[in-house]
């Protein structure tokens, strides 16, 4: 019988990709968890897609980082960028979309996005043709996402992600919704048929990446202490004479020992 | 101890006021996106869910959905098992994460929040307008509620229609959306292939109401050669017979309008009465009694 070993350390080494490729196996059960989350009148309207790999997260964290000075949201820079060290730490990223909150609103009259007993609010700020939303410009967008939406359908997108994040704990696989992950992955092109996305980046570590952070993570996490180690304890230690010259004595008054 | 059939019921019953309870600890322990969600719970049960029921059925003469829901509870408090109800509310009218996300179409929150308040309003089911992402969070907090509740095995389904019930007669203060968990009767299917409907089904019903209901929604599944500008649409069995012809079309019917423009003051019109004993009732709660 082949041995499936497992250890956090070092990251994508063998021992650790076994425990990822089982993040990866609990990121799809959560996305068909995703899918059958109770959603308004029982139509579907979620995607979902899956990103695994070094590489693959890394870019999506580097879209993070260029997202964080772009948008020009001062408030939200830093959590651009923490949550950006925070997927580079991840075994995997679930986006899960909306695909109807732009283009097929529910047409119930709630009120959610308005206020309003007709659905008006989103139809006069969109472009219309026969009674449909016409989403083929995207030159028009300014912001992060492009609004309005259906409050309804974002409502439906909320159940998803729980129904994600309900498998993610009881599967105890480290988890958190990031609206900034999801924003980077739509794009990117993850989920491209939705306007709003939530990104879920998924970790089987023994210290759940996604809490107990400080202030300048971006600069300051495991990563860079470790290259830090590299860069600085290599020119230490050539301070030190010839091991095969000078023998250290191990006796508890000793010092120096001479050379043979 | 030996407790029969009778008594287990009874306790059973009972239990899932602690279902209740156990959902509302996942709620508060829900991932959000904001993670500044403030939710509100309250839970009724018994002849406190009189008005929600009465309501449903007053409103549900206009509305099909509240109609059918109003339908479920009524039975189920007639058979002496009323369900426990949690409600699950929040204020998603004012944006504090400061997001600037565009979700709701203005440029910045400080925008929306301006727009938001200055435009109050109320819908056929919430208040607004919302920020999308409360919404999102009050959509993972739904989700978390019902997960609990499955976990325990128990009937149960989430409503906006008694939500709605409960927001516009008062049951929950300071919030524009509630969500309905239902929690119980203690059967396989009481939501879902709905005893309510079963019972009432028959060949009268079915050919009057529910085919008649899938020929206005879905005229283009009965419908003949489409080369006709109005072609036929199969009403009868003998649907040839040119006696009893029926047609596509698609017209005006000034009565609808009429009925739409007349809901919400309807609603306004009957929700004092209502609010007068959800009043009462929450009076009695603070009294402690």
């Amino acid at each position: 019988m082949p041995r499936i070993h497992v250890n956090e350390w070092p990251p994508y080494a063998p021992s650790n990709q076994n425990s990822k490729e089982c993040s990866l196996i609990a990121a799809k059960l959560m996305m068909n968890a995703a899918q059958t989350a109770p959603v308004t009148g029982g139509v579907d309207n979620v995607e979902g897609e899956i990103v695994y790999g070094h590489d693959e997260l890394d870019d999506i964290a580097r879209k993070m980082e260029e997202l964080a000075y772009s948008l020009g949201n001062k408030k939200k820079e830093d959590q651009w960028k923490y949550e950006a060290v925070m997927v580079r730490e991840s075994d995997v990223v679930l986006f899960l979309g909306n695909y109807r909150a732009k283009e097929t609103p529910f047409d119930l009259n709630c009120g959610v996005c308005s206020g309003t007993l007709d659905c008006s609010h989103v139809y006069k700020r969109r472009r219309v043709a026969a009674g449909q939303i016409d989403i083929t410009d995207r030159s028009l967008c300014k912001t992060a996402i492009d609004g309005p939406l259906c409050g309804v359908r974002v409502g439906d997108l909320g159940f998803s992600v729980g129904s994600a994040l309900w498998m993610a704990r009881n599967l105890f696989v480290d988890c958190r919704p990031f609206l900034t992950v999801g924003i980077a992955g739509q794009k990117m092109g993850y989920c491209r048929n939705s306007e709003i996305v939530v990104g879920l980046p998924i970790a089987t570590t023994a210290k759940n990446p996604y809490v107990d952070i400080h202030h300048d993570y971006h600069v300051i996490n495991m990563e860079k202490m470790i290259d830090a180690v590299r860069k600085s304890y290599v020119i230490a230690r050539q301070a030190g004479p010839d091991y095969r010259l000078r023998r250290l004595s191990r006796e508890p008054s000793g010092g120096e020992e001479e050379a043979e | 101890m030996f407790a029969g059939p009778e008594d287990t019921n009874k306790m059973a019953y009972k239990g899932v006021l602690d279902v209740a309870n156990h959902v509302i600890h996942a709620i508060k322990h829900t991932p959000q996106v904001t993670s500044r969600l403030d939710v509100k719970t309250a839970i009724v049960t018994g002849d406190d869910l009189l008005p929600i029921i009465e309501f449903l059925e007053a409103v549900g003469e206009e509305e099909l959905i509240l109609w059918m829901d109003g339908m479920t509870y009524r039975k189920a408090y007639d058979e002496g098992n009323p369900p426990v109800l949690l409600l699950i509310g929040a204020e998603l009218t004012t944006s504090n994460s400061g997001w600037d996300c565009g979700a709701c179409g203005f440029a910045t929150c400080a925008e929306f929040n301006k727009y938001s308040k200055l435009n109050r309003g109320m819908g056929l089911s919430a208040g607004g307008p919302s920020c999308m992402l409360n919404v999102l969070d009050m959509g993972i907090v739904g989700d978390y509620a019902c997960a609990a509740a499955s976990k325990y095995d128990i009937e149960n389904r989430i409503h906006v229609s008694v939500g709605l019930s409960a927001l516009y007669l008062n049951y929950l203060e300071d919030v524009s959306y509630i969500l309905g968990l239902s929690l119980g009767p203690l059967e396989e299917f009481w939501y879902y292939n709905r005893p309510v409907f079963t019972e009432r089904w028959n060949k009268e019903w079915n050919d009057s109401w529910w085919m008649n209901l899938q020929r206005t929604l879905f005229p283009v599944m009965f419908q003949t050669f489409s080369g006709n500008a109005h072609p036929p649409i199969k009403t009868y069995d003998k649907w040839w017979d040119a006696e009893t012809q029926d047609f596509v079309g698609v017209t005006p019917i000034p009565e609808i309008n009429e009925a739409k423009d007349n809901l919400l003051p309807k609603i306004l019109s009957i929700v004092p009465q209502f609010r007068e004993r959800v009043d009462v009732i929450k009076a009695r709660n603070k009294a402690g009694e």
